[in-house]
């Protein structure tokens, strides 16, 4: 076995929608044990890459690599289940299913997708694993809500749940601080450097605060192309990324 | 105070209890076994397509294409001396097929082009019931079967024999549709209703998560065509028109997508009102359209759907102000 210190990596991405080219060529490395965050301005293509990488969008051209495997042509749901989670910029929930039922169904994907007979309560193993997961994101109390009547960010708080119910060896997380206050953005920046213990994280994300305290490595993306990719500390002092996007947010 | 489970087990004993004793009191009562039977074989209709419906969220408007297949075999086979346990058999089988088939390719497409796709389709079947003469009669149906008999040598002569077997088979087919319901697939299958995109996400193949559920439903659809011909003997094109579509999304809409029961309080409602307000008007469907529009605006999650979101908030009431 070769053993690869490299998790995700792209090579030469791009991706076009008609004339418009989204991401362009774009080379890009996640480790083993990273924590890195995405920036840029608007419309710098990030949630493109995003759907890149997880797998809701097929590159126009280039390579995207999972532990050493191309996973170019593998839908979503494959990706999935080699071990790419991801969260939506927009709340992404089961709404009429109740908070554990959001997370069960979840934990359940990677075991019994075509069993029609048995009773679903009978997998102890899979409900223990929802419970495991719904006291860490801290809902077990309202587990019996439905996930429609919970608050905007116990919202948010059940769609990392949900994704980290699938067993992810990388979470990709989109905006997971979008809409929250800023005692809220600090929870979640603790929550997120919590899980970054034990599950790679690629983040994409507006608030600076967040991204610089909690990346170890951050990646500016303009127009589609990679500007610049250090740590939290260059790029901060980087000036083609101060151009761009931050001197209004950090100077 | 009784839990949930026992009460369930409860309810239903009850109602077999009350079924199993109809046709002793019926001959009393405005709902006749003939009448009651029809009731079973449109409930496990609508029970089929609210699977698709109501739990994945899928609009067919196609179903009579799967109803009318296990229709036409049962009545062919079983003119032609094959025994009725493997007509039956048969018009599962080739309902299966055709709903395996058209769900392949209509589920290429969602949303409307999907319910487009499966109503033409489900139209090349009745063309071909109406053009091939030779095997079907046209028009004029398949009429003036033998006597209707199990191979096992239990005769279907009367209707109260036609009622216990139709009791019989559309218990055990509920039961199937429960079981499946409540497995782990059956909770895939609110996911992928609730939010697709998110349930492919999760790692799930929604493609053929859609299309498994689409070929449960037509499986238990061709059931009940099957148990059609057995209670009225006889089986005509207007089964496979598209006006049985039609039938059986009113009939789950009245009763309530996504309710287990609904559909059965649907057909109740729907065939007691056909065949008591045609007794007195020509144009009953006017009465009904106009009691489905009522439906539809007042209480949008049909009769059992309103009826139980009532008792729910009741309960909850009632426990937060004790």
């Amino acid at each position: 076995m070769v053993s690869h210190t490299v998790i995700l990596e792209t090579r030469n991405v791009t991706k076009d929608f008609g004339g418009l080219r989204a991401v362009n060529e774009v080379d890009f490395q996640l480790n083993r044990g990273e924590l890195m965050s995405i920036i840029g301005p608007n419309g710098a293509g990030k949630t493109t890459f995003f759907n890149l990488l997880s797998g809701h969008l097929r590159p126009s051209s280039g390579e995207i690599l999972f532990m050493g495997k191309n996973v170019r042509k593998m839908p979503a749901y494959e990706r999935c289940r080699l071990g790419i989670g991801r969260s939506f910029q927009l709340t992404n929930i089961f709404p009429d299913l109740t908070t554990f039922e959001n997370v069960r169904v979840a934990a359940q994907s990677r075991k019994r997708t075509f069993s029609f007979w048995s009773n679903w309560s009978k997998y102890k193993d899979v409900n223990e694993k929802a419970y495991e997961i719904l006291n860490r994101i801290g809902l077990y109390e309202k587990r019996d809500h439905p996930a429609s009547t919970l608050a905007y960010g116990e919202q948010r708080y059940l769609e990392i749940g949900i994704t980290l119910a699938t067993d992810p060896l990388v979470l990709l997380l989109d905006e997971p601080t979008s809409g929250m206050s800023p005692e809220e953005s600090r929870q979640v920046a603790d929550f997120v450097k919590e899980l970054s213990q034990d599950v790679d994280i690629l983040l994409v994300e507006h608030d600076m605060h967040f991204v610089m305290t909690i990346s170890d490595k951050v990646t500016c993306l303009e127009n589609g192309t990679v500007i610049a990719c250090d740590s939290p500390a260059e790029i901060r002092n980087n000036s083609r990324v101060q151009s761009c996007y931050l001197r209004e947010k950090i100077c | 105070m009784m839990n949930q489970k026992t009460k369930a087990i409860y309810s239903v004993c009850l109602v077999l209890g009350i079924l199993l004793l109809w046709p002793l009191i019926s001959n009393f009562l405005p709902l006749s076994n003939i009448l009651l039977s029809e009731i079973l074989v449109f409930g496990l209709f609508g029970a089929a397509f609210n699977l698709a419906l109501g739990y994945t969220g899928v609009l067919s408007l196609g179903h009579a294409a799967y109803f009318g297949i296990g229709a036409y075999t049962t009545a062919l086979c079983y003119n032609a001396g094959v025994p009725l346990e493997l007509c039956i058999l048969f018009g599962i089988l080739l309902g299966t097929a055709a709903g395996m088939l058209i769900g392949f390719l209509a589920f290429r497409g969602s949303g409307a082009y999907f319910a487009i796709t499966t109503l033409a389709m489900s139209m090349v079947f009745y063309y071909i019931a109406c053009l091939w003469i030779s095997l079907t009669n046209g028009h004029e149906g398949i009429t003036g079967l033998p006597k209707m008999e199990l191979f096992i040598g239990i005769p279907l002569h009367s209707f109260v024999q036609k009622y216990y077997f139709i009791l019989f088979v559309v218990g055990i087919a509920t039961y199937g549709l429960w079981r499946l319901i409540n497995s782990p697939f059956g909770k895939v299958l609110l996911a992928v209703r609730e939010n697709e995109q998110r349930a492919l996400t999760c790692g799930y193949n929604v493609f053929w998560v859609k299309w498994c559920s689409f070929v449960f439903s037509s499986a238990f659809s061709a059931l009940a065509g099957c148990l059609f011909v057995v209670l009225f003997e006889i089986c005509d094109t207007s089964i496979l028109y598209w006006h049985m579509s039609g039938l059986v999304l009113v009939i789950t809409l009245f009763g309530g997508t996504g309710r287990f029961m609904g559909p059965f309080v649907g057909a109740l409602v729907f065939l007691l009102m056909k065949d008591k307000l045609s007794l007195y008007v020509e144009h009953w469907e006017f009465f009904t359209g106009a009691f489905f529009v009522l439906i539809v605006l007042v209480l949008p999650m049909g009769i059992l759907g309103s009826i139980t979101e009532t008792l729910k908030l009741r309960a909850h009431k009632a426990k937060t102000t004790a």
